[in-house]
């Protein structure tokens, strides 16, 4: 079964994704790029480029180089919007027999619907050659608010392009479905989708019986002209101005200088979505008779939200205004979803929370998220996305405790089931005769702080030194979450299991109060780790201190033997203290002491071979896998 | 109420081929069902795999790009610098000293696989140039590249900025 490509047609970028494995994937472009300009040109030596070629060369022949067809696309030459973008878009534009648009390219005349498909078919020819494999079939996307013309020709496009369009979904739509939103009954969601160039606003309602592909679209709302350009401008003029105040010169007029105040502007933008202050640092900007002159300015993140907030303000005024339309109130929207490129910016996620006392769904990259609900959409089509298929994820960690209350992981967090994980674990005392296996669930670090899950005891172990008797113990989750422990003494195969039901089956507040407080006390529980760790050292080499003593007591000298009797008397001393650092000094002497006796050892035994004994490291701990 | 209950089971005794049948059908669609979706998974896995192996190529073919197209902009300005060094500093000790900074920066760029683009004298080719602006001339042959405004770099075969030129109308 071939692959379904899912488009994400764009107004300034197109992006195709497809699904591999079950999961959605972006499908780089020919020149290594997760976003293809469309743009469209002929050259003048009748050659066409599509994408990022076509961008290179625009400015040289702006009256050839067609982009922003999406604007035409469907549309009737006497359609107000068609004569606003006729005044805007560089190339000319006339009026076919029928009442439709054409665009001049080249010496030819073509429809928006052509244009569409020459992009569509770089985008097809460049998935086939990364895949290594024929695409035949497509999903693309369009507004929420593209009518029945601008749906059609959006398909003839596919069409021309060589596709068989399985379906033109909606973007906002796509956008829930990257989000599984749409798998919800009875639930509104918003779509606020801030692109480049375009602002969009959608109300999605999925009714009781709705199916998936009959999700209405109760209210659309925006501005086709207010985008994430409109903010870059903002930062342009603002330097511009700046320049000229401070140095008397106008860069206006320079284009090369205000090609490089340009991308430092949007690189200042992008930077102020991640730190709260940047530097447009633009050395020798330009010059004048008295030399070369250097632009310096530094930006905060509050004074670019000054900047724009008039454009966030409108925004958040049209998603009032949109609602309206849609009879709701902010309180009746359960999710809200951020597409598109600006929607990084803070401040607009602080707004739009703030509107709805609602976090939004912001976590898939915004410039991809309409392209991966497409190939979602595909992905239901091929069947690949079946129920029986959709598998689950463990919560939260699980594991058992292990020596001074240790909660040691043996499943982490997310991990995909069904799986199973097996490691073992020694005894803590010499001739221990039982272990206990504790079953925990959580993330922190000390067992008492995790939900028990349950706990049995493995007895029978045959009488042998501390670390030395292996137990293997054995979590396995199958998909209907139910985790089997097992424990087996290696030595006489003797072992004893546990079947956990729901191990998986935690509500979702009762997973986030966890995976909460396991944040805010990430501080403390390492330390409470460390401490125990430190005592499990401790422990273990005051163990094999007496050891060395009674084994080899008599080769060292009294002096020697004093002293380390001394260290570990000491060292025993501050054992269950909660004081590290006089634990781990300590630790350090006794271990440095007894390192000397070992050398001791070794000149009395001089001749004979080293022993194979080497200092345990501390119990319960891994073996091997 | 008894004799009904019987006469129930019975008929239930006589249907009962049938319905195994169907169950049994019904089993046998669902073991293919899953079968080919198992293998399909293990299918998805093994392609998984060969395409991380390529994509961990290409990660450690072009995983310092990043960087790399970050630290250019120093190095632009460095030649900008240079470019315009007053005449009369030209032979100045602390200046050349500044160029064999560049230099060294240059040489770090090529060892790394990077390798600048050719521009002045070429003929525009948008798969290597982007085009600032067009000026006229009249000995020159249209189309080709005049001045560069920006140097273009390709690391291992890959346009990873490309040139900023100025063309021949």
């Amino acid at each position: 079964m071939s692959k379904i490509l899912g488009i994400d047609l764009g107004t300034t970028f197109s992006v195709m994704a497809v699904i591999e494995a079950g999961e959605p994937k972006i499908i780089e472009n020919k020149e290594g790029a997760r976003i293809t300009p469309s743009m469209v040109t002929v050259t003048k030596n009748k050659e066409r480029l599509v994408g990022i070629l076509a961008r290179r060369q625009a400015i040289t022949n702006p009256e050839n180089t067609i982009f922003s067809v999406k604007r035409l696309i469907g549309r009737k030459f006497s359609d107000p919007e068609v004569q606003k973008d006729k005044k805007i878009l560089p190339y000319e534009i006339r009026e076919t027999a029928d009442g439709g648009v054409e665009v001049k390219m080249g010496e030819k005349f073509y429809k928006p619907v052509e244009i569409s498909a020459m992009i569509l078919q770089k985008l097809k020819q460049d998935a086939e050659e990364k895949l290594g494999e024929k695409i035949d079939e497509a999903i693309i996307t369009c507004p929420a608010y593209f009518d029945d013309s601008q749906r059609k020709a959006t398909k003839v496009a596919g069409e021309v392009a060589g596709f068989k369009v399985r379906r033109i979904i909606n973007e906002p739509t796509a956008a829930a479905l990257a989000y599984g939103l749409t798998k919800k009954r009875d639930h509104q969601i918003i779509v606020y989708d801030f692109g480049g160039g375009t602002f969009d606003i959608s109300v999605l309602s999925i009714g009781k019986d709705t199916k998936e592909d009959t999700i209405e679209v109760k209210a659309t709302g925006g501005n086709t002209h207010l985008g994430g350009d409109d903010f870059d401008q903002r930062i342009m003029n603002w330097i511009v101005s700046n320049f000229k105040k401070d140095q008397g010169i106008d860069l206006s007029k320079d284009s090369l200088a205000l090609q490089r105040i340009k991308e430092a502007g949007e690189k200042a933008k992008i930077e102020l979505s991640s730190s709260l202050e940047t530097e447009i640092n633009l050395p020798f900007v330009t010059s004048d008779a008295a030399g070369p002159k250097h632009l310096l300015y530094k930006l905060t993140r509050a004074h670019l939200e000054n900047m724009v907030s008039d454009y966030i303000e409108e925004s958040i005024g049209l998603l009032k205004k949109t609602l309206k339309e849609a009879n709701l109130k902010p309180g009746d929207i359960e999710e809200i979803v951020l597409v598109g490129g600006q929607t990084r910016m803070p401040k607009i996620q602080e707004e739009v929370k703030k509107f709805f006392g609602k976090e939004p769904y912001k976590e898939v990259n915004p410039d991809e998220v309409v392209a991966i609900g497409a190939a979602v959409e595909a992905g239901i089509l091929q069947g690949e996305m079946k129920e029986v298929l959709l598998l689950d994820v463990t919560p939260l960690s699980l594991g058992i405790e292990t020596l001074g209350g240790v909660s040691t992981v043996l499943i982490p967090k997310n991990t995909t089931v069904p799986t199973s994980k097996t490691q073992i674990f020694s005894t803590a005392a010499d001739s221990q005769p039982s272990v206990e296996i504790h079953v925990l669930q959580g993330e922190r670090s000390m067992a008492t702080d995790n939900k028990s899950l349950g706990r049995f005891m493995l007895d029978g172990i045959p009488p042998a030194p501390r670390g030395i008797p292996q137990i293997e113990v054995s979590f396995d989750i199958d998909t209907n979450g139910i985790l089997n422990v097992s424990a087996k003494d290696k030595a006489t195969g003797k072992s004893q299991s546990i079947r956990i039901e729901g191990s998986c089956g935690l509500s979702k507040e009762e997973v986030e109060k966890m995976k909460k407080e396991a944040e805010i006390y990430t501080a403390q529980d390492q330390q409470k780790k460390e401490l125990v760790e430190a005592r499990n050292l401790a422990d273990n080499l005051i163990y094999t201190s007496e050891k060395t003593l009674k084994e080899g007591g008599d080769k060292i000298s009294q002096d020697s033997k004093k002293e380390i009797e001394e260290k570990i008397a000491d060292l025993k001393k501050v054992k269950d203290s909660d004081n590290i650092g006089e634990l781990k000094s300590k630790t350090q002497e006794l271990s440095q002491a007894i390192q000397k006796i070992g050398a001791e050892m070794y000149k009395a035994a001089k001749g004979k071979k080293p022993g194979k004994e080497k200092p345990e490291e501390g119990e319960y701990k891994e073996k091997n896998d | 109420m008894a004799e009904q209950k019987k006469e129930e089971e019975a008929n239930k005794k006589k249907i009962a081929p049938k319905e195994t049948e169907e169950k049994l059908k019904k089993c046998q669609k669902l073991k293919e069902e899953y079968l080919a979706g198992w293998q399909r998974a293990r299918a998805d896995f093994l392609n998984y795999k060969k395409e991380e192996m390529e994509r961990l190529r290409e990660v450690l073919e072009y995983g310092s790009q990043e960087l790399i197209l970050k630290i250019l902009p120093v190095l632009d300005n460095l030649e900008k610098a240079e470019a315009q060094v007053p005449l009369d500093f030209k032979d100045n000790e602390w200046v050349k000293g500044i160029s064999q900074i560049r230099s060294q920066l240059q040489d770090f760029l090529r060892k790394e696989g990077v390798e600048e683009i050719k521009t002045i004298g070429k003929k525009f080719d948008p798969n290597f140039h982007e085009a600032l602006e067009k000026i006229e001339k009249e000995d020159k042959e249209p189309g080709e590249v005049i001045e560069e405004i920006q140097k273009g770099y390709i690391l291992n075969g890959r346009v990873i900025r490309p040139a900023r030129v100025k063309i021949i109308k």
